[in-house]
């Protein structure tokens, strides 16, 4: 971690405006801000809310290596990024994105690329819940070392 | 590997909390992280197999490969597939 990283996982409701306060820096003319968000609705079945488990340790572990990644891609940019860890409404935020650059174009493609490898490696599990009580934990990808693909 | 037994705590996350927050495994001392894995299936076959086999097992510190071995006593973390964001 260092002044221009911030990892976290959070189990109270994130803010975007924190996420803004931190990449805003005079020097960067762009700050992009990703928020993932639940929808109503998954593979046609109706959605009422998520509920997100984390290995929170390992979890910021991860976090802070992505960003040390995109920071060796992208110089010179600011990354701040927060997942949520417990139950979720609809239209509730599971996680913030925020990234400040110089110019725009790595400010996107920075953004973009911590989202996509949050999907793929970050020790995170959803159990979405439906109507009349039921709740299913959702598939993803594997991290065992000798199986990489998404199952399910 | 040895006779010897050694005890590790496996803790449970996503869909293995189902079954509770976590629970005791004995392997043989040297057991490597593939051998714990197939001892943990066939010691819980209320735990769906093909959930374990996807299953990575982690410290806090990373996920273990498959030929690392255990050597002593620990906690580990069993961790289904992921899927953030």
């Amino acid at each position: 971690m260092n002044g221009t990283i911030h990892t976290s996982i959070s189990k109270d409701v994130l803010s975007l405006d924190k996420a803004y306060q931190f990449v805003n820096n005079d020097a960067h003319g762009a700050i992009t801000l990703f928020s993932g968000v639940v929808r109503n609705h998954h593979e046609g079945k109706e959605v009422q809310g998520i509920t997100y488990d984390a290995h929170d340790v390992l979890a910021k572990n991860v976090l802070t290596e992505i960003c040390e990644e995109a920071q060796k891609k992208w110089q010179g940019i600011t990354i701040y990024v927060s997942h949520f860890k417990g139950e979720l409404p609809i239209g509730g935020i599971s996680i913030i994105i925020a990234v400040s650059a110089a110019h725009r174009a790595e400010s996107y493609e920075a953004n973009r690329y911590v989202i996509e490898e949050v999907k793929k490696r970050l020790p995170v599990w959803k159990q979405e819940h439906y109507p009349e009580g039921k709740s299913e934990w959702l598939p993803g990808t594997s991290l065992s070392t000798d199986i990489k693909q998404v199952v399910g | 590997m040895t006779d010897q037994n050694i005890v590790i705590h496996l803790k449970f996350f996503g869909a293995f909390k189902s079954h509770g927050s976590g629970c005791d495994l004995s392997i043989p001392q040297g057991s490597n992280i593939a051998a714990i894995k197939a001892i943990f299936a066939k010691e819980r076959p209320d735990i769906d197999a093909a959930l374990i086999t996807s299953s990575a097992l982690a410290n806090d510190h990373a996920v273990l490969a498959s030929d690392d071995v255990l050597e002593d006593a620990a906690t580990l973390s069993i961790l289904p597939p992921v899927c953030g964001g």
